[in-house]
């Protein structure tokens, strides 16, 4: 939707970032930085060839301006680089005009623009150090692979929100379509020179019920590339398609919390490394994972995770994968443990670290040109990562 | 979080200008007493609406405040970064806004007696001072 226009889109929203004719007490400003390291070993997953890197940065400035008690205007400019994951660069995460109209203390709106994915519990703010759950997000849920297709949307979201009892549902319908970086290539096809993928129509349904002590959410999206390749000889033309299901639940008991989230999630691979032949390739997916944190005194927050991600269900051993492509059994399969620490010195600033032993290999990229000699079946990584919002 | 409340609580005898925190609300928002949890939903941005559809404007003093961390603690029974996940995910997804952040107690009193649908917080010393709606739970 921006495409072309997205030099002129910057340079606009850039002045209305800045803007003094705006009015102060309709109008806030946010924003974060942030530093991390990552070390892994028997893996290239984030680090590449060296084991570590400190190519982690986040940054993000945010705006809100409220025109009127129905209408509204949100940006985000964003500065990214996530390792051998994404390469430095900086975009809009979000920038929309908002419409809400209040009916007997229910509110509905529709948004026009770029808006965030709401997709599980955490998609919506996946970039942020301090709204995610971690450095590195459960990836059976948020696969950093495919990202971009739960990023953001360029189309029209409409939504929701009502009191329930104690509580609050918000719901929304999102139609659209994602935007498709060189990220995409290289996690997937290994190299940005393979050829070019393009998004199909999107369209996505959430609804999330926040209590006082407890979340639930349903999330599912329709999402769609097309593939176009520089060279036909390693891949054909074709498209990947993704119906994806989310079931997310949270639950708080004094200092603990526990989550959990049960993704499935059916692809449909026509051609680009199959053949024409075979028509469209259907494999089911499947990700669960379960987190118990607790939130102790002096800002500190400590937390376990289980995490356990099968590429294709009826293939959780990698007997098939191994028969027909030679890859090792282990690339079908994750079980991912991962311990961790944020500690919060003061409303600023966030100091996190954690701890990742994993068994299996099934979200590390690239995920079409996998290398053995490089990723072992056991493996391990370790984040740091060093935050300051204001 | 009753240990807590203990250490908490210890913490504010060593801390001799911590004084009990007092919910105040505009006269428009007076006969909708809220319970705890709803409390809770409010300040992190959640419930956006009084029963009869009148926004809800939340004031809050700084983060860091005193007054915030034991408003948080005593009031809210909730731990101030917990709070402030809850809308920072608002913010940071362009979906809500964050409370309004006051440098003092006078203009939290200013603000909240002149913003219809408006809630926030005084210490009690000041709330007893007069003037103010003072919510009783």
């Amino acid at each position: 939707m921006f495409g072309s226009s997205k030099k002129y889109l910057h340079g606009a929203v850039l002045i209305w970032f800045v803007s003094p004719a705006v009015n102060a007490s309709e109008w806030q400003f946010n924003g974060f930085i942030s530093q991390g390291y990552a070390t892994a070993e028997d893996s290239q997953f984030v680090v590449g060839k060296s084991g570590d890197t400190a190519n982690i940065t986040e940054a993000s400035i945010t705006s809100s301006w409220k025109i009127n008690d129905n209408y509204r205007m949100a940006g985000a400019l964003n500065f990214r680089q996530w390792g051998e994951l994404a390469e430095a660069d900086v975009d809009f995460d979000y920038l929309f005009a908002e419409y809400t109209r209040n009916v007997n203390s229910s509110l509905y709106g529709a948004r026009l623009g770029r808006f965030k994915n709401e997709f599980g519990f955490y998609s919506s703010t996946r970039d942020v150090p301090f709204t995610r759950p971690s450095i590195m997000l459960p990836q059976s849920i948020y696969a950093d692979y495919f990202r971009d297709t739960q990023l953001h949307i360029d189309g029209i979201d409409l939504f929701g929100s009502h009191a329930l009892n104690s509580g609050v549902i918000h719901w929304h319908t999102s139609y659209g379509q994602i935007t498709v970086t060189d990220d995409l290539l290289r996690n997937v096809n290994g190299s940005v020179d393979s050829g070019e993928y393009d998004s199909q129509e999107f369209y996505a349904l959430d609804i999330d019920y926040q209590m006082d002590n407890a979340r639930l959410g349903v999330s599912y999206y329709r999402a769609g590339v097309d593939f176009s390749p520089i060279a036909p000889a390693l891949y054909s033309e074709g498209d990947i398609v993704q119906h994806t299901w989310v079931f997310s639940g949270q639950y708080r008991y004094e200092m603990f919390e526990l989550t959990t989230e049960y993704l499935t999630s059916d692809r449909a691979i026509n051609q680009i490394i199959y053949p024409e032949l075979l028509g469209e390739v259907e494999s089911r997916s499947s990700g669960f994972y379960a987190d118990i944190r607790a939130y102790l005194p002096y800002q500190l927050e400590a937390f376990v995770r289980y995490d356990q991600h099968y590429d294709d269900i009826d293939d959780k051993n990698g007997a098939n994968l191994e028969l027909t492509t030679g890859d090792p059994r282990y690339y079908a399969y994750t079980y991912d443990w991962t311990v961790g620490l944020r500690w919060f010195p003061d409303s600023n600033w966030m100091v996190a670290a954690e701890y990742h032993d994993v068994k299996g290999a099934s979200w590390v990229t690239p995920l079409l040109v996998r290398d053995p000699t490089s990723q072992a079946k056991r493996w391990s990584l370790f984040a740091l990562q060093l935050s300051y919002r204001f | 979080m009753r240990f807590l409340t203990i250490g908490m609580l210890v913490l504010c005898l060593f801390c001799a200008r911590t004084l009990a925190a007092q919910v105040i609300v505009h006269d428009s928002v007076l006969q909708f007493p809220t319970p705890l949890p709803e409390l809770r939903l409010i300040f992190s941005k959640q419930k956006t609406f009084w029963p009869d559809g009148q926004p809800i404007a939340v004031f809050i003093l700084a983060p860091d405040s005193d007054l915030h961390q034991e408003f948080c603690i005593k009031q809210l029974d909730i731990l101030p970064y917990i709070l402030q996940r809850r809308w920072d995910r608002l913010v940071y997804s362009g979906t809500g806004e964050r409370p309004v952040i006051l440098d003092s107690e006078e203009e939290m009193r200013e603000r909240v007696n002149s913003t219809p649908g408006a809630i926030g917080y005084i210490s009690e010393s000041i709330a007893l001072a007069g003037g103010n709606y003072v919510w009783e739970q």
